[in-house]
């Protein structure tokens, strides 16, 4: 016999109890500041690793994320779900820290994923994602969010669109753009040209 | 081209490809001090009543549901710069000098370096990889510190708005006087350097005088709880605190003082008959050492949780009750027919790194030709140390060496860092 499930689909269910939850935040209640940190706090570190890659001013910044996430929750009005909007705040502070300094680069070494049974195929994955992060060091900070967000991160153009609050047009010239700039870039790094041959251009069907 | 159907399959082809750059992931120990971090900022930044839902609505664009943008703390008293500096205008006419409740809060992080910070008439330096919070709050101003060392000469003030430090779950009160802060896992040790303070913890109490530090190892216990335990269980559930209450030096003590001295008081030890650190009971020969400091602050990685999760890892592992003065200290002696533990020396040299910084790169140099646990910290401090100094080329060959010889050691990543920063 088929046992009679809720008919209120999970989604809501989630969504309702994130309203809670904000609420909760908003009222300053410490209780719930620490559980929405501990539910969502790796996805946070995670995006920004993503868009910065290993960082000394990791700790700060995740702070800095939480800090703005529980300042500007009065403004939150569950149009998106929680996590994107707070996936918008990691991005205002990661575009915040890219323009006020520049990061200090930190090699990708063990950190860079890497099953490659040949030591000197390993050698030059690794060499590629450090030289990915170095040229996206250079980058302009929207162009880097936008490629970052959806080349690494891996979202939909129109994901990453909503998170830039941009429109899905401008966020894939953005993304052409950091794409023409890194393979400007790759034809002088052959390390950095195998890393972008990996890389399937940008089309509309990724919405 | 093949794409998955939810995602847009560019990372999967880079995973495919085995060359996406994996997140690093962070230590229990670590997000433990992140969230304890956060919420001490959210205590100075969001008290109770501050959440404000027509100033976001006002910030927020209308109907954008967007999060008010750039939360970084540190601009909005530049904003309010005007504001203050009329307020303290105002206060000048009518002879307070007590600083604005509503002042900034400010933030100071040191990596390899120390730094010295004035906050009006009072200065304190920073030590190396350390991290302090300085906030006005409406009776105090309250300096919390987050990991490492921090020196104060704090000016007298007025009894009713006192200089708050806090460093875990001790609080230091000062009202006028000189002396040192070191984080101790929960805890916290104090060295005086003038005036006499006045310790209490769990209702014990003890006057702590010019020249003495709290508490005195050579009669404190052992903490019951482990600093590893005891750190992690403090990043969420504060327990009881330590209040030190210094006088002017010479004051006659209040009424309230005097009944607390009355109290039973815990050991006090003047600095110039503290045992040495390279003393037997700080050796620990037999026990497994680890790096015994965070070298270069922020982000450490998957190693960085064991470091700081041991005991030995923290500076003052060996007893609660050293809280050395980096310019007070000598170099290690040998006290007994054991000589000192590679330990020992390396927590002495790192003693001595500011006012002798020659001989500390001697014995990190002399350390780090060794092949126990503690050669490798004493190689990366020698860099490091070198760094400090402007010795860029020797900086670079020392950190160069250290990748080679530990590639993967606990401070592999600052020196990957540090060596970039010399380039």
């Amino acid at each position: 016999m088929v046992q009679e499930r809720s008919e209120v689909p999970l989604s809501l269910v989630r969504a309702r109890e994130d309203r809670t939850l904000v609420e909760r935040c908003i009222a300053a209640d410490r209780a719930a500041q620490r559980e929405l940190f501990r539910r969502e706090s790796r996805r946070v570190h995670a995006t920004l690793f993503r868009i910065l890659g290993s960082n000394l001013s990791m700790d700060d910044l995740i702070q800095d994320v939480f800090i703005e996430v529980f300042k500007s929750l009065p403004s939150f009005r569950g149009e998106s779900s929680l996590s994107t909007w707070i996936d918008r705040c990691t991005a205002h502070v990661a575009i915040s820290f890219l323009r006020k300094k520049r990061p200090r680069l930190v090699e990708m070494g063990a950190e860079t994923q890497s099953n490659a049974t040949n030591p000197e195929e390993q050698v030059l994955l690794k060499e590629a994602a450090r030289r990915l992060y170095a040229e996206l060091d250079r980058m302009d900070p929207k162009l880097r969010l936008a490629i970052t967000l959806h080349v690494i991160d891996d979202r939909p153009v129109a994901e990453v669109a909503q998170i830039m609050e941009a429109s899905v047009v401008a966020t894939k010239t953005r993304v052409w753009r950091a794409r023409r700039h890194l393979e400007k870039c790759a034809q002088r790094d052959p390390a950095l040209a195998a890393f972008l041959s990996h890389v399937p251009a940008t089309s509309g069907g990724d919405q | 081209m093949i794409r998955q159907p939810e995602r847009t399959g560019q990372a999967s082809a880079l995973r495919a490809a085995r060359c996406t750059p994996e997140v690093e992931p962070l230590g229990d120990v670590r997000w433990a001090r992140i969230e304890q971090s956060l919420m001490q900022r959210l205590d100075s930044e969001l008290p109770a009543a501050e959440p404000t839902p027509a100033r976001a609505s006002a910030r927020a664009p209308a109907g954008s549901n967007a999060p008010v943008s750039n939360a970084r703390p540190r601009t909005w008293p530049v904003a309010l710069a005007a504001t203050f500096a009329a307020a303290a205008a105002a206060a000048f006419a009518l002879h307070l000098t007590r600083p604005s409740v509503h002042a900034s809060t400010s933030r100071v992080v040191t990596e390899a370096s120390p730094s010295h910070v004035t906050i009006a008439e009072n200065s304190l330096d920073v030590s190396p990889e350390s991290g302090i919070v300085v906030s006005e709050e409406e009776h105090a101003t309250v300096l919390t510190l987050e990991r490492g060392e921090v020196s104060l000469h704090v000016a007298p003030r007025e009894k009713d708005r006192p200089f708050l430090v806090e460093a875990g779950d001790v609080q230091v009160r000062v009202v006028g006087t000189e002396f040192t802060v070191r984080r101790v896992g929960v805890g916290a040790t104090v060295t005086v350097r003038h005036g006499v303070v006045q310790v209490r913890e769990h209702g014990e109490l003890a006057l702590v005088r010019a020249g003495e530090r709290w508490p005195d190892e050579t009669k404190e216990m052992a903490p019951a709880v482990p600093p590893r335990a005891a750190e992690s269980v403090g990043a969420a559930q504060p327990q009881g605190a330590v209040l030190v209450e210094p006088q002017a030096q010479g004051a006659a003590l209040s009424q309230e003082q005097v009944a607390a001295s009355a109290q039973p008081q815990r050991p006090v030890a003047p600095v110039g008959r503290q045992p040495h650190r390279a003393s037997a009971p700080l050796a620990q020969p037999h026990s497994p050492a680890p790096p015994p400091r965070k070298q270069g602050g922020g982000n450490v990685g998957p190693s960085d949780s064991a470091v700081e999760a041991s005991p030995a890892a923290l500076p003052e592992a060996p007893g609660p009750g050293v809280a050395p003065e980096p310019t007070s200290v000598s170099a290690p002696a040998p006290v007994s027919a054991a000589p000192p533990s590679a330990q020992s020396q390396y927590e002495a040299a790192a003693q001595i790194e500011r006012s002798d910084p020659a001989r500390a790169l001697r014995i990190y140099t002399q350390l780090a030709r060794g092949s126990d646990p503690w050669a490798q910290n004493a190689l990366y401090a020698a860099g490091r140390l070198q760094a400090d100094r402007g010795a860029r080329t020797d900086a670079a060959r020392l950190l160069e060496e250290y990748l080679r010889r530990f590639p993967r050691g606990s401070n592999a990543q600052d020196a990957r860092a540090l060596r970039e920063s010399l380039r």
